[in-house]
């Protein structure tokens, strides 16, 4: 099929827009990182919807978040709680799929209890969703190492 | 970064990367459960990686199987105890030469009939059209089927 020249520039138009958010979601999401590691979850927020739909109902078994967390400030919340129970150490990202308002992120975690000091690792995959600039939807997917951190989460 | 769609526009012709990615990755999976292992192979590069060392625990594949002789080996010896039943997949992002499918797995015990349902992450990388890498991230539920996989 022979294309014409204004398809031909309206394609690459196209194209360099999806760059921009290529882009524009990979910095937010490594942002969104920096600030999870720091304990910043007011930082955090900034970057979240006020209709977030957090840990959205799955099947995915053993390891999983009681529940899903809806909109910011019960998002908000959550964290500070959890934020009072566990500091994240460290954070490694393996791999980072960016496909149109979507990505995902296969990390590796590794958080500390405040009380006894125990550490955990485990790795995760998350998924996010954006619109306007902003994440709609997250989820995460621990592996079966992470069971007590996660079915504990407040909610 | 770019963007790997090749389009009309490059002269990639009525399929694009992605689309091309996609096709392929819903072909590999209606082969698996048709238990066709052979054709399954036929998009799988000759030094393809399966399982590559990770930090995922606990339903962790045990080893990596390097080469596509190593692969066929044990997906037809898993063949002999389990019979996949089809898969419901959830999400599929591709970018670039990577794709990764969220998805519920069901998998039949031959021997005692008994059906294991649990949800994995599924990473892939291709080259020239072929998986090059392949891995799945399974969930705690998975641990025994996982743990006992032939190689």
């Amino acid at each position: 099929m022979m294309l014409r020249d204004s398809d031909v520039q309206m394609l690459a138009t196209t194209r360099l827009l999806g760059e921009v958010d290529r882009d524009l979601i990979a910095n937010m999401l490594q942002s969104l990182f920096a600030r999870r590691k720091a304990g910043d979850v007011d930082g955090m927020m900034n970057f979240l919807a006020a209709d977030i739909v957090c840990f959205p109902n799955t099947s995915w078994g053993h390891a999983r978040y009681p529940r899903a967390i809806v909109g910011k400030d019960a998002v908000r919340e959550a964290f500070w709680q959890r934020h009072i129970k566990y500091v994240t150490l460290e954070s490694t990202v393996h791999r980072v799929l960016i496909d149109g308002d979507s990505a995902a992120v296969h990390r590796t975690t590794k958080i500390c209890e405040r009380g006894g000091g125990d550490a955990i690792v485990f790795d995760a995959v998350d998924f996010f969703r954006f619109r306007d600039c902003l994440i709609v939807e997250f989820c995460e997917f621990p592996d079966g190492t992470a069971y007590d951190a996660v079915i504990n989460f407040p909610h | 970064m770019m963007y790997s769609d090749t389009s009309a526009a490059a002269g990639g012709g009525e399929t694009s990367g992605r689309a091309l990615i996609q096709r392929r990755l819903q072909e590999m999976f209606a082969l698996r459960v048709a238990g066709d292992i052979e054709g399954m192979l036929a998009y799988v590069a000759d030094d393809v990686v399966c399982f590559p060392r990770t930090n995922w625990g606990h339903a962790r594949y045990p080893y990596t199987l390097r080469g596509k002789a190593a692969v066929r080996e044990a997906f037809v010896l898993r063949q002999i105890n389990y019979a996949i039943l089809p898969s419901k997949i959830h999400r599929t992002l591709i970018d670039g030469d990577q794709a990764i499918v969220y998805r519920t797995c069901q998998v039949q015990s031959r021997g005692g009939g008994k059906i294991l349902t649990f949800d994995s992450i599924d990473t892939f990388r291709f080259r020239d059209r072929l998986v090059v890498e392949f891995n799945e991230l399974c969930d705690g539920t998975a641990r025994e089927f996982v743990v006992n996989f032939p190689f």
